[in-house]
This record gives C-alpha cells, structure tokens and sequence, in this order.
C-alpha cells in the first residue's frame, strides 16, 4: 500500500508543555482513520501539523512522501492536495456557497471559472445544498455549513482530507447528515484522517483507530482489533467510559 | 430676516472664486484620502505580521502623530523643513502634513478591521494552499474593509474638514477663498456662510457614497 503520511518522531510543545511526545504514524493510500481521546490529548495539534497549521519542533512528517518542513514548494503542494476541515467550519461569511466553493481551485490551482463552477455544483449536489448556492453562509444550517466546508475542500480534488472535530459544534440533530456525507467519502475510497468523539462513525466507516493520551499513540489497531479486544488499559477505560 | 442681510448678486459674483476654491479642496481631499489609505493599509497589515521592532516603530509614529496638533505639524513641514533643505510648496505641504496625520488614524482603524478577521479564516485559506497574499486580498481584506468602513468614512470626513488648515500655507482651497472674499467685500455673512454650506454639502455626499458603498462594496471586493 502507497504511503500517504508518514511521521517520525514527533515532538511538540506549547511553551514548556509538551503536547506530541515521539509520534510515529503511518497513513497508507484509502486509510480512514480516526483519532480518539481525551479532549487535551493532542489528537487536533496532530492533525493541523499534518498540514503545518501547528509547526512542530522535533521530527519529520512526510505527506506524499515529502518532508512538509523542507521547503516552501513542498508545503504548497501538500496543503493543495490535502483537504481540511473544521470545527467550527470557517467558511468564508462575505462569499456566497458557490463561491466559497469555486474560490480556492480557481485561485490556486488557475483552473478555468466555468469548470471549477461545474465541479462545485456537482460536489454541492453530492453534499445536498445544490439549492442554497447562492446564499450565503449565515443563512445556512450548522450542518448545512459543515457539508458546505466538505465541499470546499473537495473541490481542491485532494488525495487526502483531514477532519478537525467535524461534528463537535453541530447540534444532535445535524450530526448524522454530516457523518452521512463522511461516510460516503470513506466508501468513495478517500484517504481520511479524522479527529472524532463519534465511536459509532468510527465503527461503521474506519478502518483504523487510534487512542491518543497526553501526547502519545497509546494504541492504533484496525477498527474490529480496536473495539473486540483493546491492549491497553488506557483503552480500555476510555472505551468503556463512552460506549 | 436673516435673507434681508444676504447679497444675492454678490453671491453670484463670487461664486466662481468659490467653486476653484471647491476643486482645490477636493484635490487636496482625495490625494490626501488616497495617499494615506495606502499609508495606513499598508501599515495596519505590518502591524499584524509580530514583529517587534515594526510594532514600536509603528507605534511611534501614529502615537506622535496623534498627540500633536495637526495645524503644528503643517508649519513644521512647510516651515521647518526648509531649514534642512526640504523645500516643499504650498499644496505639497498640506497634501504630504493631511496624507502623514490621516494615514495615523488609518493605521488603528485597519488593525482593529483586520484584528476582528476570525483566525479560523486564516487557517481555512491556508488549508487551501492560499498563498499569503492571496488570503489578504480575497479573504482577509473584504472582511476587515467591511468592519472598517464606517470609522473609515468618519476619518475621510475629518480629513475634508481639516484641509481648511491648508489656508495658514496659503493653499487657496475654500477657507483660504473665503478670508480673501471676505476682506475685499466685507460681507463676511456670505463669505463664510458659503464655504460653510459647500462643506456640509460635501459631507452629505460623502455620507450617500458611504452608504452606497457599504451595501455594494461587498459584492465589488469579491472579484
């Protein structure tokens, strides 16, 4: 299996706290894997170094085999390939749906207007918000955001998403439209890291899990591994706190 | 009662002194306007880049600026400077003294615009491979211009009020007009109850451009 991330020694710190001790972790091509654990982990600070929106000051990471940190060419071409998206959506308030959209891949990856609208519409219509792309994003939904953010981030046709508590700011009853439109990406065969409380996502649609506890991999099994028979006992108490 | 004091005829006479006066004023107000919206822009940006010796330079700058009186800082450029050399003519002066106090006022107005840009707009337009510049002039910049505006619009219009000072260096704008029509006539009811009127004219327009902007502007900064 191709590598899509890879890291090396990890570390990282906030000051004097030490938030990534010696992560090693590999991502292989259509991975779909979650990260769990208590909130203070460190599971969101590792996701956003993946893209460099967190520097790190120890270790390597690799996205498509190349080093994120070496060069400023690298780093454009990992954070065009690579799809992120929030917690807190941010998408762009003074740009309607179809341009929050069509913005990115026009502007940075010079693909002709006309095109990149036909490719957002289609992605818009996959999400189920064909019919708002002219509001704006006030006017819409928590969950009607978060499809929207998945959309922007696909439209940049990435090798790889990153998900950042994609569900934590959302309202019980918008959850489940957005895990529904993750998981139709997982199907699609996407590559996926995703930071998540949502153990009945991580069940149905990973492949992988990871437990993460004060700065540390503390576990990453295959999903069935991961659930049937955890090694830790860490794990095992997490697990049987949120089950 | 106050109409039996006014001289119509005279009025027509000295209406195109006025309206030179008028073209004077405005140039001095939209060079002034431009020169320092690029000033203050251009260092409101550097003011959110962390870097400490931009800050206290900066912070130098518009705290002096602020805190000296703008009439002074006109004579010391028209007056002053050709002490060391730097002759500068009348509207030169007023344009360059209005342009450095306006821009001041500018700086903070553009920080606080680009302070109130949530950072997660940042991360997202970073996320997306947006280079810096591009995340400054199609996410950052509308944002902050918005939140902007109406302080924005409020200095533009101190800036038309204060090139009145710009008839201490002789530049003949309207107040500069009005002094001179009112020693020749003395009529000093219509010659500096004219420029009065031109001015609150101006500042109504302003007001109707501001408003005008303020519902279009988003849609013309988007691009």
């Amino acid at each position: 299996m191709k590598k899509i991330i890879e890291i090396n020694k990890l570390n990282k710190w906030f000051g004097k706290h030490h938030v990534l001790k010696d992560i090693n972790l590999e991502v292989c091509e259509g991975d779909v894997l979650v990260l769990c654990g208590p909130s203070g982990a460190g599971k969101s600070t590792l996701l956003r170094c993946i893209n460099l929106l967190e520097n790190f000051q120890e270790g390597e990471i690799l996205v498509f085999d190349k080093s994120i940190k070496e060069n400023r060419a690298n780093l454009r071409f990992i954070r065009k390939s690579t799809g992120m998206v929030f917690q807190h959506f941010n998408l762009f308030p003074h740009l309607t749906v179809l341009e929050n959209t069509y913005m990115a891949p026009v502007n940075v990856k010079k693909v002709p207007k006309e095109k990149a609208i036909e490719l957002s519409k289609e992605l818009l219509n996959k999400v189920g918000i064909l019919d708002k792309i002219d509001a704006y994003p006030e006017q819409l939904s928590g969950g009607q955001k978060q499809r929207v953010a998945i959309a922007r981030a696909l439209a940049m046709e990435p090798k790889l998403m990153l998900f950042d508590e994609p569900t934590s700011a959302l309202d019980p009853e918008m959850i489940k439209e957005v895990l529904e439109v993750m998981k139709q990406l997982a199907l699609s065969g996407m590559t996926m890291m995703i930071v998540s409380h949502e153990m009945g996502f991580a069940r149905e649609a990973a492949n992988k899990i990871s437990f993460i506890d004060q700065g540390n991999i503390v576990e990453i099994s295959d999903k069935d591994e991961f659930f049937r028979n955890p090694k830790h006992e860490r794990t095992k108490a997490f697990l049987s706190k949120i089950l | 009662m106050v109409l039996i004091l006014i001289d119509t005829r005279l009025i027509a006479r000295v209406m195109p002194m006025f309206l030179s006066g008028l073209v004077e004023t405005i140039k001095i107000s939209v060079l002034g306007g431009i020169i320092s919206l690029i000033i203050g822009t251009l260092l409101g940006i550097l003011l959110t880049i962390n870097n400490k010796v931009v800050k206290i330079i900066i912070g130098v700058y518009t705290g002096f600026i602020r805190s000296t009186p703008l009439l002074v800082q006109l004579y010391f450029i028209h007056f002053g400077l050709p002490i060391i050399g730097i002759k500068l003519q009348s509207f030169q002066s007023a344009v360059i003294a209005l342009s450095i106090n306006c821009a001041a006022y500018i700086t903070e107005i553009i920080r606080g615009g680009l302070n109130s840009v949530d950072k997660g707009q940042h991360e997202a337009a970073k996320a997306l491979g947006l280079s810096w510049f591009q995340t400054m002039k199609i996410i950052v910049l509308p944002q902050a211009f918005q939140v902007a505006l109406p302080p924005l619009i409020s200095q533009f219009s101190y800036l038309i009020k204060d090139t009145s000072l710009a008839a201490v260096v002789i530049v003949p704008e309207i107040t500069y007009i009005s002094r001179k029509v009112a020693s020749q006539t003395y009529r000093p009811m219509e010659s500096f109850g004219i420029p009065t009127l031109i001015y609150f004219m101006i500042f109504v327009l302003l007001r109707l451009l501001s408003n005008f902007v303020s519902t279009k502007g988003q849609k013309m900064v988007r691009g």
